[in-house]
């Protein structure tokens, strides 16, 4: 890793940052000189209009993607010149993923989706795995549907499997995009209130991208980006946040 | 690795049917290997034996200085002693039967025609030769009937002669003088060496010593002694045995010369070694065949699950480890493939080792070849091995293409991928 470690009060400090495609001869600025601090623990949702740059935000901010400019600093770490395998390796530590379409693997049951990051990880042993395994998808109220697959599931369950998948390795940040989208209301509810649980129990910092209002209303934080810009930071004490 | 191989493994059987698909391409393409094999084996086994039944036998003990000038088939460089020949292979347990061979012109009294006569022991023969079982019409050579003569289907039907009718044979004498007699026919011969069938004259020794004024008697002239040995399993090990048989015979007899039937039939053989070449280039080209299949199935399976290798590399996994997991799916299926191969290759070719192939009908087709009669397979557990081998090692190497594919997906594009 060739990071350095820098001083920093936020988990994650992101700091003019830039991402520029190319286009054929033109060019799509996806996000241009966003800042933004994001303490441990936070319950944060990005929103904005379709194409305002809330999917890139994710993907910088989940190591899927680097930015072509600015300086991004997780947990005291500067990203900025990791290699893929670098980046591989500090999303495998670091971060998780709530995808949309839930995104378990077909082949795998409930218990092995969630194992699967602690697998791809390598550092705790078998028993360990599937201890942490099982503790987690009994938190998400998915206790005796382990050996169940994925198509055996209703998508409310399968969103739960996908939380439990992201929770079991203990990140630094768990990153949901469009989570409910693809849910019932009440299923949604479901699933945003068993997230707000787990990040008031566990501590673990949420950010989402989101058009779902009921995710809107059970953040703590509301982050609004249009064009590419960071145009509003509310958080729900009604102060706004100084870091954009 | 674990993980990768649940995965690849399961998705390997979740995807039935691609998966059978491109099995039982490579069964096909490995089986049509094993089976292509024993037909080449088998006929290689065949040709050898008729040659050793009809024509050459397993061993030929020969002085030096006949075989040097052998196409003259000279009467004046024939075995000193054939008795104690015969005797040096009888101790060894092996039957035996003299031989002397000679250039004969054979008429009708209206057509002459030249021809590389064998005169035989009628009795000793049929324990070294198939050829009294191969008679067509009438019978075989018998001591109490001189003056016959069996000849061969094809030149009988030539000069137009069936048993009974009699034939001028004329021949040079050991004296260099040319003597001629009449001979009566007692059979035709039809075996599947075509140069019996074209050209094939047999004499009872003691007819022939007589045309020929040679020395008469248990120890008159004999041009060589033919030993037979018992069948092999193979054509290998009938080789092998071949060449130790003459190893020993050639202690007890330093001064013959003796050749056994990888020297006989070294003609053969070269053409069989080139054969099998050309044989294993035609099974390459249905593997690589199946191997289009195996990128086209692992390429599909990238296809379907573009969004599942986003999420794998969004949890960490790395580019070589998404590299791994289609290579290992691309092995799953070379196993799956391989095995089927060789179970239908083994089925096929255990029909054509029990029951055969009758090549009568296409005995014409393999020209002056001595191929006829049954064909039967040959077991090799070698060529299934190496059927085996090259099935997996080539879907390995198939997977790599579309697997390569796979490790270099970005994972925003992969996980944006509908």
């Amino acid at each position: 890793m060739t990071s350095e470690l820098l001083p920093s009060a936020a988990a994650l400090h992101l700091e003019k940052i830039t991402k520029v495609y190319h286009k054929g001869e033109g060019e799509v600025r996806a996000l241009d000189g966003v800042d933004l601090d994001i303490e441990a623990g936070e319950f944060l949702t990005v929103v904005g209009p379709s194409g305002s740059g809330k999917t890139t935000f994710l993907n910088i901010l989940g190591c899927l993607d680097s930015p072509t400019d600015g300086r991004i600093v997780y947990d005291g770490r500067e990203l900025r010149g990791l290699s893929e395998k670098e980046r591989s390796a500090y999303r495998r530590d670091r971060i998780s993923f709530v995808f949309q379409s839930y995104n378990l693997i077909p082949v795998l049951t409930v218990r092995e989706n969630v194992e699967l990051p602690l697998l791809i990880e390598r550092k705790l042993p078998p028993r360990e795995i599937r201890r942490r395994a099982e503790e987690i998808i009994s938190a998400v109220g998915l206790a005796g549907k382990e050996n169940r697959y994925p198509r055996e599931l209703s998508g409310g369950q399968e969103q739960r499997v996908a939380i439990a998948r992201a929770l079991v390795k203990e990140p630094l940040v768990i990153l949901a995009d469009e989570p409910t989208a693809n849910l019932d209301s009440h299923t949604a509810e479901e699933i945003v209130e068993l997230m707000r649980g787990i990040n008031a129990q566990r501590g673990s910092t949420f950010v989402f991208s989101t058009h779902d209002r009921l995710v809107m209303d059970h953040a703590r934080r509301v982050v609004t980006i249009r064009d590419g810009k960071v145009t509003a930071d509310e958080r729900k004490n009604g102060t706004a946040a100084g870091s954009s | 690795m674990g993980t990768l191989w649940k995965i690849a493994l399961r998705n390997t059987i979740r995807h039935g049917r691609r998966t059978l698909i491109t099995a039982v391409v490579m069964m096909v393409g490995i089986g049509v290997f094993i089976f292509f094999n024993s037909m080449i084996a088998g006929l290689d086994r065949m040709a050898v034996d008729n040659m050793t039944d009809y024509t050459l036998s397993s061993l030929k003990i020969r002085t030096p200085a006949y075989v040097d000038d052998i196409e003259a088939a000279p009467l004046d460089k024939g075995l000193p002693h054939p008795q104690a020949v015969l005797a040096a292979a009888a101790a060894q347990g092996f039957a035996a039967t003299p031989r002397l061979r000679f250039v004969a012109t054979l008429s009708n009294y209206t057509d002459a025609i030249p021809v590389l006569a064998d005169a035989v022991d009628p009795v000793a023969d049929t324990k070294v030769f198939k050829l009294s079982a191969a008679v067509r019409a009438g019978s075989w050579l018998e001591a109490a009937r001189p003056h016959t003569v069996v000849v061969g289907a094809e030149l009988a039907h030539e000069l137009g002669v069936g048993p009974g009718d009699t034939l001028l044979i004329s021949a040079q004498t050991v004296n260099d003088t040319t003597n001629a007699d009449e001979y009566t026919v007692a059979g035709l011969v039809s075996v599947p060496t075509p140069e019996v069938n074209q050209g094939g004259l047999f004499i009872s020794l003691e007819d022939a010593r007589e045309l020929l004024g040679a020395a008469t008697g248990p120890d008159g002239l004999a041009t060589e002694v033919d030993v037979a040995l018992p069948r092999a399993s193979s054509l290998d090990a009938a080789l092998a045995r071949g060449d130790a048989a003459a190893a020993r015979l050639h202690t007890a007899l330093p001064d013959l010369r003796v050749d056994p039937i990888r020297q006989l039939a070294s003609g053969y053989l070269a053409v069989r070694n080139s054969k099998s070449r050309s044989a294993f280039l035609i099974v390459v080209i249905v593997l690589l065949i199946s191997a289009v299949g195996i990128v086209n199935t692992i390429l599909m399976s990238v296809y379907s699950r573009v969004r599942e290798i986003g999420v794998l590399r969004a949890y960490g996994m790395t580019p070589r480890a998404i590299l791994r997991l289609f290579t290992l799916e691309g092995l799953a299926l070379g196993i799956v493939g391989s095995l089927l191969g060789v179970a239908f290759g083994a089925l096929v070719n255990f029909f054509m080792v029990t029951h055969g192939m009758d090549m009568s009908a296409y005995a014409k087709g393999f020209g002056n070849l001595p191929v006829g009669g049954k064909l039967y397979g040959e077991w090799d557990v070698g060529i299934m091995v190496t059927g085996f081998v090259f099935g997996v090692v080539l879907s390995v190497l198939a997977a790599r293409i579309p697997a390569r594919r796979a490790a270099r997906l970005e994972p925003t594009s992969a996980l944006r991928f509908q």
